[in-house]
């Protein structure tokens, strides 16, 4: 059921959302959901868990939509920060407990860069972004993609790599700088 | 660092979702009264949410855009132009009015006299009610309204159903018992549904006797003359 709508069509049918219309918004629906719940599914590993977070996700466009400007985002930049944030907030929240990660997925998880020929579909946006990836420290890029994927802090992310936080903090936040500086020359 | 780097690093940071609570609720709290902080957040949500597309696409149950829909507040009126309308109805889901004038319609509904109109006249012309009591306890499981003249259903739940990782579903029974699926439901908060333009409009405005809800797993839709899951709560249909 997934249709493919142009970045324009997407903006327009958001738009139309903030109007109340509902079939604007099933539209919305169609195009993204399989995409947002595989957001949602990545940071919780819970697929009940995760199609309830996406039913949030989608309530919460239905009521923020009019805050939407395409003048500043991307419709699915928007769609997916909503979906990652309310999955977050989930995870955090100490509702119910997340599922136990398998080792087979857990090994998965840790290996935080996919294999060039995965990265075909990607768009231009997120070739680039890889690469500038690729040219930080491994050890802080894993970081920064482990704290995308699965929602952790700093604090978590210090305890796993072993480093004090300070040191983590600083990692990242150069890391950041660089990544920054190389998207945007 | 120099001033604005800090503020884009702490943008960053925000966007990442690293910071602790404590430093996530002081950022959050910037980012609201700060709209040039917040241009940073936005522009690092913009570059990470890249990322995103190395996920494998998952398609949602079928079961999960029923319950989107029925938490949306009351639909827009049937002439879209009518805007008017629809943000008051809007406005009265929302900010809960609709609840309490449901109520209100509820303690109509109990008197012995008919009501000759519900407290509420505003977007609200109920003709039949019900309160739906739990199965096995004598306690309100939700309170629902009629409207005939728009085919608006109103459904305002109390918390009995909440937690429940099933999906509530309508049933409205005929005086002969028949069930016929109205569809799935929003167990916890207030919703309204529009029948105007199907069969189900004319069996709820008046022969429809009683009204009930079965439990059916997510993503299982049930026959539409027949529930599959159990059924946990019922209650008569009442014309006022």
């Amino acid at each position: 059921m997934t249709a493919i709508l142009t970045r324009d069509q997407l903006a327009e049918a958001l738009g139309r959302t903030a109007q109340g219309d509902r079939a604007a918004f099933r539209r919305v629906y169609e195009a993204t959901s399989a995409k947002l719940l595989g957001v949602c599914l990545r940071i919780l590993s819970d697929r009940q868990l995760a199609e309830d977070v996406l039913q949030d996700t989608y309530l919460t466009v239905w009521k923020r939509a009019g805050a939407f400007d395409p003048a500043r985002a991307s419709p699915i930049t928007w769609l997916v920060t909503i979906a990652r944030n309310r999955s977050i907030d989930r995870l955090r929240s100490g509702g119910p407990v997340r599922k136990a990660v398998s080792v087979d997925d857990a090994l998965e998880v840790a290996d935080g860069a996919p294999l060039a020929s995965e990265r075909v579909e990607q768009g231009d946006e997120a070739r680039r972004l890889n690469g500038c990836l690729d040219e930080l420290d491994e050890k802080v890029a894993r970081c920064i993609r482990t704290a995308f994927f699965e929602g952790v802090t700093y604090e978590v992310l210090a305890e796993r790599e072993g480093a004090p936080l300070g040191t983590m903090k600083s990692w990242i936040r150069r890391g950041l700088q660089r990544l920054k500086a190389c998207l945007e020359p | 660092m120099r001033p604005d780097e800090d503020t884009d690093a702490l943008a960053a940071e925000l966007a990442l979702r690293v910071l602790s609570p404590a430093d996530e609720a002081d950022a959050q709290a910037r980012a609201k009264r700060d709209p040039e902080f917040r241009a940073h957040v936005d522009a690092w949500n913009a570059r990470l949410a890249a990322l995103a597309d190395e996920l494998e696409p998952v398609e949602p149950s079928p079961g999960v855009w029923p319950r989107v829909e029925a938490g949306l507040p009351a639909p827009a009126a049937a002439n879209d132009n009518h805007r008017v309308v629809f943000w008051r109805r809007w406005a009265l889901a929302s900010t809960g009015l609709l609840a309490a004038s449901l109520a209100a319609v509820a303690v109509l509904a109990s008197r012995p006299e008919p009501a000759t109109s519900p407290a509420s006249g505003e977007a609200i012309a109920v003709t039949r009610v019900a309160t739906l009591t739990l199965q096995g306890a004598d306690a309100p499981a939700m309170t629902i309204a009629y409207d005939s003249a728009t085919g608006s259903l109103y459904l305002s739940p109390t918390d009995k159903m909440a937690g429940d990782p099933r999906v509530p579903h309508l049933w409205l029974l005929l005086p002969d018992g028949t069930p016929q699926l109205v569809g799935p439901i929003n167990g916890v908060e207030v919703s309204t549904h529009s029948l105007k333009g199907t069969p189900l409009s004319e069996l709820a405005a008046s022969r429809a006797a009683s009204v009930a809800v079965s439990m059916e797993q997510p993503g299982h839709t049930p026959g539409a003359n027949r529930p599959d899951g159990p059924v946990v709560a019922a209650g008569d249909l009442q014309s006022i």
